[in-house]
């Protein structure tokens, strides 16, 4: 049977089973709705004989379908728990499965491990009664039941249950490829956890199916069986450990996740630059579908990679991200190898945490002492030396003088070629001779935080529904066993979404004449529409608010009012609570930075002030005037309180500090009025400094002149 | 293998544009650390001095401001295109809404310090300058770049710093790395220009840039340690 008609992902298509059905077997074969025509979520022992001599069927294992001997995937190691025999860990006393496919289960046994969200090292916990358990509950979503439509199979009067079973012995033989499962059944797998217990009800089985097999793909085409019963074993291409045990694998063999960072040293003189990011998608895209199992997941600026243990492993990376160093881009790599037991998306961390203080992580290097952290960066070659003159822009490589406009330029030829792929917007020279302002605005996912929050959400979710009584050691263990892998990986699908759904809120807005035009969206009396969207109908729609690079959401520019920044800061704050409402911590790992400045003002200074670290929620900037940041919680507070406080007490305030400076005297003055304008106080209060006060009002309520009276965005 | 040995100095600076080109012929962008190149290039000039050094300027004694000017066209006697360049200044004068001096959070002076091997002729050298004001970087002609070194402090290996690992935090030509004592484990690079002996013209050479892995006394590195293997 050919290799690629066993599907990994249809592994767990019992998880999508409602327990109803099961119930309803229970009653109408045994009369009692507690009994099981199967167990768990595998149907590997499934009773055929009762089924078919209750229902006159002829049902039986579909056995020639490969994927089929993927239901075996929990029994051998329910085996040796329940006899508490040790041998049915061992390849050779798989006796129900034909010998050819036992090497397809053994690479799906350690691909299911390395994709699922908790270590089956992790203890058993006790749980409050009022544990969520049996939906999937993202550690950034909502604490709510989950989706009553989740099941893919479940209870239907209007079927009899040979005919609801049969569809899924059906499914388990005709689905002959991953993507189709994962297409056919997106909803339902997207909807459910990858496990039902709590707490390990963190990640959509939809993440964890599509990691099992892009991982199996990578594994199956390294390992062979060898040797003869009862002396089976399975070899792995990188290892010279022969194993008849999926748990020796996991001691023995090495495997690499590896984070990387795609970055750029250019410098964005002019506008049509910014086509790096253009560049940066379309090479993402053709790298996504060149090692389309390879890369586990990725964001705009990032990709996780499971890879190999080749012999020259750098050599193999500058082959997979070869275009991007043509292009002048390079890659920061944190190259994480370990065991596959071991190996996890956060085990940087712990190693280099673990290597800051060793004596009180002894234990913890000893278990990992073949694990290797390494840091890399990928540059393209450059020569040892260049006679002068450098590109202006990547200065990296040689190049001839050109001018442009009568100004003298210095651009090589790859730059040359960024800058070609086109004009982001024509639009934006127009703005100057109108004397508007741009306001630049860019969303970030920083993947370092991420890890962090997302260890520590896990943290907190484990003591909200774990039982008080716990012995605190096992539940600090239990905590140790968190594999973030899949969890990371739904959070930056997530992340796409909200980045998609918010670009769309923006675009519809242009197009609602009405809506956008109250809403200061719109002017009318110019062609040119964004991304060559056309709308014929109303041509004379002028957008305000663009999303220069197609396909790339997370930069984008409008033209500054205080209206406008209001609203596309409430539009943000919209979708960013509909996907993460949970995620509220100070050092969240999503921000919003917003730059204001002159048409003139180089965009290369707004994109250092975006790549600076160290952002909060929300990072606001009016170019060599002001900058500050603000948490998510200071934001709602402020938010709140300026709109309710009279704008002209704030117009004071401010004036006070830009004529004497003193915050001193700022507070005296909030202090002294704290009757009158209560806001200001209470933001006080809260812990919110009068500065961040000011300099929020100022952004996005403005000062005076700021917005005028009939002004275009009032105008109908 | 011998323990590094360097000086360290300390530079005061009263404004400073360092290191980058215009760009677009219209804003000339400023660098907050101080190359190898520009050190040598300065001590070169002023003092005949061939001794190199890198370092970074203080955080919290410094700020960025903008300068327009333009250059002027002498047949025609009138000006060119203006020109932006961001430049250091220090802290105090305040550019946004505080305008005064507050003596408390502030410098009256930039602040920088500067890491040359430790030679006795060099310290000899150092030492005779110390306090004269010179320039450095970018539009002296304009008043920019004036600064002295008014202290000189010698730091041996596992005395007063440590050879660490971690992210380079300055600019130094590769050929120099064994001079600053710097291993490199995994580089970032980029290049600076070296002038000729004329100092006509010049070459750009291959130099490890900041954030690269390296192994180096830990006054160049960001971020303090890491561990990777």
């Amino acid at each position: 049977m050919a290799q690629e008609n066993f599907v990994p992902e249809l592994h767990d298509i019992g998880k999508l089973v409602h327990e109803n059905l099961k119930e309803r077997g229970g009653l109408e074969v045994y009369h009692d709705s507690k009994r099981r025509l199967w167990g768990g979520h595998t149907f590997c022992d499934f009773k055929f004989e009762d089924f078919n001599k209750n229902y006159g069927k002829t049902l039986s294992a579909p056995i020639s379908s490969p994927s089929w001997w993927g239901q075996f995937h929990h029994k051998y190691s329910e085996l040796a728990r329940k006899k508490k025999d040790e041998k049915y860990y061992n390849i050779n006393e798989w006796d129900a499965v034909p010998k050819n496919y036992r090497v397809y289960l053994f690479a799906l046994n350690l691909a299911d491990h390395l994709a699922s969200s908790l270590s089956r090292a992790a203890p058993a916990l006790k749980l409050k009664a009022t544990s969520p358990e049996g939906t999937l509950l993202k550690l950034w979503g909502e604490r709510d039941r989950g989706k009553p439509d989740w099941p893919a199979f479940k209870d239907d009067p209007s079927k009899s249950l040979p005919d609801i079973i049969e569809e899924i012995f059906n499914e388990i033989v005709s689905i002959n490829n991953g993507k189709l499962f994962l297409n056919k059944y997106e909803h339902n797998l997207l909807s459910t956890p990858e496990d039902k217990s709590f707490p390990r009800n963190i990640t959509s089985l939809f993440t964890h199916v599509e990691l099992v097999g892009k991982i199996f793909r990578l594994l199956i085409k390294s390992l062979k069986l060898t040797g003869a019963s009862p002396a089976l074993s399975v070899e792995y291409k990188y290892s010279k450990d022969r194993v008849q045990k999926v748990s020796d694998a996991e001691n023995a063999w090495d495997a690499f996740l590896a984070k990387c960072w795609i970055r750029f040293p250019h410098s964005f003189v002019r506008l049509s630059d910014i086509n790096i990011f253009k560049i940066r998608e379309k090479l993402l895209q053709q790298l996504l579908k060149d090692f389309s199992d390879e890369a586990l997941f990725y964001s705009p600026d990032f990709v996780m990679l499971f890879l190999l243990p080749e012999t020259d492993l750098q050599a193999c990376l500058k082959k997979v991200f070869a275009c991007f160093l043509n292009k002048g881009f390079h890659i920061e790599i944190v190259l994480i190898k370990a065991n596959l037991g071991n190996l996890t998306s956060n085990l940087d961390k712990k190693i280099l945490h673990a290597r800051k203080d060793p004596s009180s992580h002894q234990d913890f290097l000893s278990n990992n002492a073949t694990t290797s952290i390494k840091k890399i960066y990928l540059n393209a070659d450059i020569p040892e030396e260049i006679s002068p003159p450098l590109c202006d822009i990547c200065q990296l490589q040689k190049v001839k003088e050109s001018p442009k406009e009568e100004i003298k330029e210095w651009v090589c030829d790859t730059c040359k070629e960024i800058r070609d792929c086109g004009e982001p917007f024509a639009d934006y020279a127009t703005w100057e001779a109108e004397g508007a302002r741009p306001c630049w605005c860019k969303i970030t996912l920083d993947q370092s935080n991420l890890d962090k929050w997302l260890k520590e959400a896990f943290e907190k979710y484990v003591n909200e529904f774990v039982d008080p009584a716990t012995d605190p050691a096992t539940i600090a263990l239990f905590k140790e066993e968190f594999r973030p892998l899949a969890v990371q990986a739904d959070f930056n699908k997530d992340y796409i979404k909200m980045l998609e759904e918010f670009e769309k809120k923006l675009t519809d807005l242009y197009y609602s004449q009405n809506t956008a035009e109250k809403e200061g969206f719109s002017e009318k009396g110019s062609p040119a529409l964004p991304h060559n969207i056309q709308d014929s109908e109303r041509p004379e729609e002028k957008p305000v608010v663009f999303f220069p690079i197609q396909g790339y959401q997370e930069l984008f520019v409008f033209k500054y009012t205080p209206k406008r920044a209001r609203q596309v800061l409430n539009n943000f704050l919209e979708c960013y609570k509909k996907y993460f409402p949970r995620c509220t911590e100070e050092k969240a790992p999503i921000s919003l930075s917003m730059s204001i400045s002159n048409i003139k003002y180089p965009l290369r200074e707004h994109w250092q002030y975006f790549d600076k670290g160290n952002k909060l929620f929300l990072n606001i900037a009016h170019q060599y005037v002001y900058e500050e940041s603000f948490t998510l919680e200071e934001v709602e507070a402020l938010k709140d309180k300026v709109d309710t406080t009279p704008k002209s007490s704030l117009y004071k305030l401010m004036q006070i500090y830009e004529r004497l400076g003193s915050k001193l005297l700022l507070t005296g003055e909030i202090l002294s009025n704290r009757h009158k304008n209560k806001g200001p106080y209470r933001l006080m209060i809260q812990g919110v400094s009068p500065l961040k006060l000011l300099y929020f009002y100022r952004f996005f309520w403005g000062d005076e002149g700021e917005e005028k009276e009939g002004s275009d965005d009032e105008q109908s | 293998m011998s323990k590094a040995d360097f000086l360290c100095l300390t530079l005061e600076l009263e404004t400073a544009i360092i290191g980058e080109r215009v760009k677009g012929g219209v804003f000339r962008p400023c660098q907050e650390i101080i190359p190898s190149s520009t050190l040598k290039g300065a001590l070169k000039h002023n003092f005949g001095l061939e001794i190199t050094g890198a370092g970074f300027f203080l955080e919290g004694t410094y700020q960025l401001l903008r300068f327009t000017y333009s250059l002027r066209d002498k047949l025609l006697q009138t000006a060119k295109l203006p020109l932006t360049t961001a430049y250091l200044a220090p802290s105090w004068q305040k550019s946004g809404a505080a305008g005064t001096f507050n003596p408390g959070d502030s410098s009256e002076y930039i602040r920088a310090l500067v890491y040359t091997p430790y030679t006795p002729e060099n310290e000899k050298a150092l030492s005779e300058v110390k306090g004269v004001w010179f320039r450095l970087g970018a539009l002296k002609s304009r008043g920019f770049g004036r600064c002295r070194i008014v202290e000189i402090a010698r730091e041996e290996e596992d005395k007063d710093f440590k050879k660490l690992q971690g992210h380079l935090k300055v600019k130094i030509l590769e050929e120099e790395k064994k001079l600053f004592s710097v291993e490199v484990l995994s580089p970032i690079y980029g290049f600076l220009f070296v002038p000729d002996s004329a100092s006509v013209g010049g070459k750009y050479k291959r130099a490890l840039f900041p954030g690269s892995l390296v192994k180096a006394p830990d006054f160049f590195l960001e971020g303090g340690e890491t561990y990777f293997d």
